[in-house]
């Protein structure tokens, strides 16, 4: 087996190129992360910049620098381009990571050298300027090979495996962390030295994980070249033969294309968790109605009844000339069902069932699991945080009931249930006279926004029970709670 | 025999049979800790709808969180539709709810909440929905899309809990049961330097249309904040608020104010107010 891998390690840099090209020239730094706060990579040109650095420690290193933010979405519509692109001149590519890709570079007619050219030739059409390619015996040295050459081609002969790992540095294994570091204690910098340490005493000091470092060093590397998956839409379109306006009528229609469509996907044995509507207006207007599923599914009555509540939500329908179901197969398995617990396994079906009924009425950030967070701060509107209900996995509907009750204990003494004010309101200054308690000065993120807050509990003269404070800032009074 | 009396016997009855869990797992109503003393031995009905109806700052809420911490205790799924955007997790989690098992949805129109508790009924995975209609709600709900709701709940067996401003008369029309909420009145204790101190209140309710309890029947209970009301009365817990440093004012204000709040009382304001709802006994008619 000869696997040839093409390694773009600017990948992130030249996907945002190819989408902002007025950018090109320019130092770039890509940020990543939920907060984007990181930086994952720059261009050779952002003179001291390194991933790790926030984007105001980058833009202080390198004056001029563009921090612009990942995009999933465009990376795996670039990777899908380059893995058309290599198909056509092997018979089995497998993208591995975003920038990386490995193709089965044996008994190609052109020879290897010529292939890993034509790799590179094909990533420099596509606009990925900065990659290299090799070709070796297993996917790991291809990979070390290509990432050592920097720039063009290069492969390693067949049974030449070791000797090339051996001047290479440990740190191209997968090293778990903190694993480099004894390495280096250690005195081990090469993969040679790895390879030629005996496993045994190598596992007992760093765990069985030495053994793979072991493996991989000494050329053996046996990670398959996994053959793309093909993406079937499903798709079905139904022309009217005029405008018609009655949601009942474009029901009966989608009834039918749904069940077509969800029959394709049983025969396939697949399943979906996205279905996408497409109403053609007059005048060509094309209107997309995505319609998520809790759990992914090809029923066509679950389909159906959340595209009807999806429809049946829209304020105006309007006059449709065609409409267009189409999904696509999920990569996640059919839900199965279990075997001992079918109360739990139905519970779970009809919260499925709920939540996408929610998410097909509701926007998914209005559907929420709050938590209360009073370590995160001491601010009623910052004690809670609310998270987007996805799934039935984001509810804690597995455990026993009775395990529930008994770990409540007694029951709670009622209490006086606050009721949020979020933002706070404005009041006029309460009487001196009305009955209250407090102060409880609260002083929080003096560090970016400084709050000053007297807190009360006071009865207004509606006879209200409520939570005010005095802002120390504007000595403006607000009301931020009722008990209720 | 009243038929209160014969439920009550009927429960026993069940409990020494079948065991004390026995009467919970029939389903037919959501037992809310302690308000089988303004319901009888019944509670919340399941597949019903009730309204909890009354004025700003009347106990209304407090009764909703009651009836959702009875679901957390019972293990079930329970659902809270904010139209007013005014659900605070930490006060619903320190009156039992398990607010991990609480899906809380927020509707940005009236309509968007009517569609959203359709679609919570429905399947019956939640054992009560509240529908949290705020003030401005009033009129938005009519009888035939109310009738489909009930209709709905019935079919699920969930427990519908409307909490209103007294406004919606479809929503009274089609009631089980209608409780009033009547007011709060606030239980201050004065400090010894002349300050005061919120223990709890103490809320009114009154059933205003029943088929299971007595009408105009009254009862007053107890809202207790915690222990930890002398400093900030939004914490979940007395421990948790000692290992931040929040206990007895130290660290939110270290003026006269905190001073006087930490000498204030002996006993914590629970046990206080505890004492004298203790001493008063509770009120009913």
């Amino acid at each position: 087996m000869r696997i040839g891998c093409l390694v773009l390690p600017q990948f992130s840099i030249d996907v945002c190129l190819r989408a902002k090209p007025s950018l090109r020239g320019r130092p770039i730094a890509i940020v990543e992360g939920a907060t984007r706060r990181t930086i994952a990579c720059a261009s050779p040109d952002a003179s001291g910049v390194i991933a790790g650095m926030t984007p105001k420690q980058a833009r202080a290193t390198c004056p001029g620098l563009v921090v612009a933010a990942r995009e999933e979405t465009l990376e795996l519509a670039a990777t899908g381009e380059l893995l058309d692109a290599l198909e056509t001149r092997s018979p089995l590519v497998c993208g591995v990571a975003p920038g990386l890709c490995h193709f089965d570079a044996a008994r190609l007619p052109a020879g290897e050298s010529a292939a890993a050219g034509a790799a590179l030739a094909i990533a420099e059409t596509l606009g990925f300027v900065h990659a290299s390619a090799a070709v070796a015996d297993d996917a790991f040295t291809a990979r070390c090979a290509a990432m050592v050459a920097k720039r063009g081609a290069s492969v390693v002969p067949p049974g030449g495996s070791a000797a090339f790992l051996a001047s290479l540095p440990v740190g191209l294994l997968p090293l778990a962390p903190g694993d480099g570091d004894r390495f280096e204690l250690l005195g081990l910098r090469t993969l040679g030295q790895i390879a030629a340490l005996p496993d045994g005493p190598l596992a007992a000091r760093f765990g069985e994980r030495a053994r793979e470092y072991a493996r991989l060093a000494r050329g053996g590397c046996d990670e398959p070249l996994l053959p793309r998956r093909a993406r079937t839409l499903h798709e079905i379109r139904f022309a009217f033969d005029g405008a018609v306006d009655r949601l009942e009528t474009v029901l009966f229609t989608l009834r039918g294309c749904i069940a077509d469509v969800t029959q394709r996907l049983a025969g396939a044995a697949q399943v979906c968790d996205l279905v996408e509507l497409l109403l053609e207006r007059e005048g060509g207007v094309i209107e997309s109605l995505p319609v998520a599923l809790a759990e992914p599914t090809a029923s066509a009555q679950t389909v159906f009844a959340l595209c009807r509540i999806a429809l049946e939500a829209r304020d105006r329908p309007g006059a449709l000339e065609a409409i267009v179901v189409r999904t696509a197969p999920c990569d996640r398995p059919p839900p199965q069902l279990a075997l001992f617990d079918g109360s739990r396994a139905s519970r779970r079906a009809a919260l499925a069932a709920t939540l996408a009924r929610l998410r097909a009425t509701l926007d998914r950030h209005d559907v929420v699991a709050v938590q209360p967070t009073p370590a995160r701060s001491r601010l009623p509107e910052r004690m809670q945080t609310a998270t987007a209900i996805e799934s039935p996995g984001d509810l804690q509907i597995g455990q026993d009931r009775h395990a529930a009750v008994h770990v409540h204990g007694p029951p709670a003494p009622w209490a006086p249930a606050l009721r949020l004010i979020d933002p706070p309101a404005r009041i006029d200054p309460p009487s001196a006279r009305a009955p209250c308690a407090g102060p409880f000065r609260l002083s929080e993120s003096w560090w970016e926004r400084p709050i000053e807050r007297d807190y009360y509990q006071l009865v207004d003269p509606a006879g209200s029970l409520l939570l005010v404070f005095r802002d120390a800032r504007d000595q403006c009074w607000y009301v931020q709670g009722v008990f209720d | 025999m009243p038929p209160s009396a014969a439920l009550s016997d009927l429960r026993a009855s069940i409990g020494r049979r079948f065991g004390e869990t026995a009467n919970e797992s029939l389903g037919a109503v959501l037992r809310v800790s302690g308000l089988e003393r303004l319901l009888g031995p019944g509670g919340i009905p399941r597949g019903k709808l009730t309204e909890v109806f009354g004025a700003r700052s009347s106990g209304k809420t407090a009764l909703a969180f009651a009836a959702l911490a009875a679901c957390a205790r019972a293990g079930e799924l329970a659902a809270y539709v904010d139209c007013a955007a005014s659900f605070f997790a930490p006060a619903a989690a320190r009156a039992g709810v398990d607010v991990r098992r609480l899906i809380v949805a927020r509707p940005a129109s009236a309509a968007a909440a009517r569609r959203c508790v359709d679609a919570l009924v429905r399947d019956g995975a939640c054992a009560a929905v509240v529908l949290d209609c705020g003030e401005s709600f009033g009129g938005e709900l009519r009888t035939q899309q109310c009738a489909r709701l009930v209709a709905q709940a019935e079919k699920s067996g969930t427990a519908l809990l409307v909490v209103s401003a007294g406004n919606l008369p479809a929503a009274a029309s089609f009631a089980t049961l209608r409780v009033r909420a009547c007011g709060l009145q606030p239980l201050w204790q004065d400090g010894s330097d002349g300050g005061a101190q919120l223990l709890g209140a103490t809320a009114t309710f009154e059933v205003a249309k029943a088929r299971m309890a007595v009408r105009r029947h009254v009862a007053e209970f107890a809202l207790v904040l915690p222990d930890v009301v002398d400093t900030w009365p939004l914490c979940e817990g007395s421990a948790e608020a000692e290992s931040r440093g929040l206990w007895r004012g130290e660290s939110l204000d270290t003026s006269s104010e905190g001073e006087r709040i930490s000498r204030s009382s002996g006993a914590s304001p629970a046990q206080a107010l505890c004492r004298s709802l203790a001493r008063e006994g509770p009120r009913a008619s």
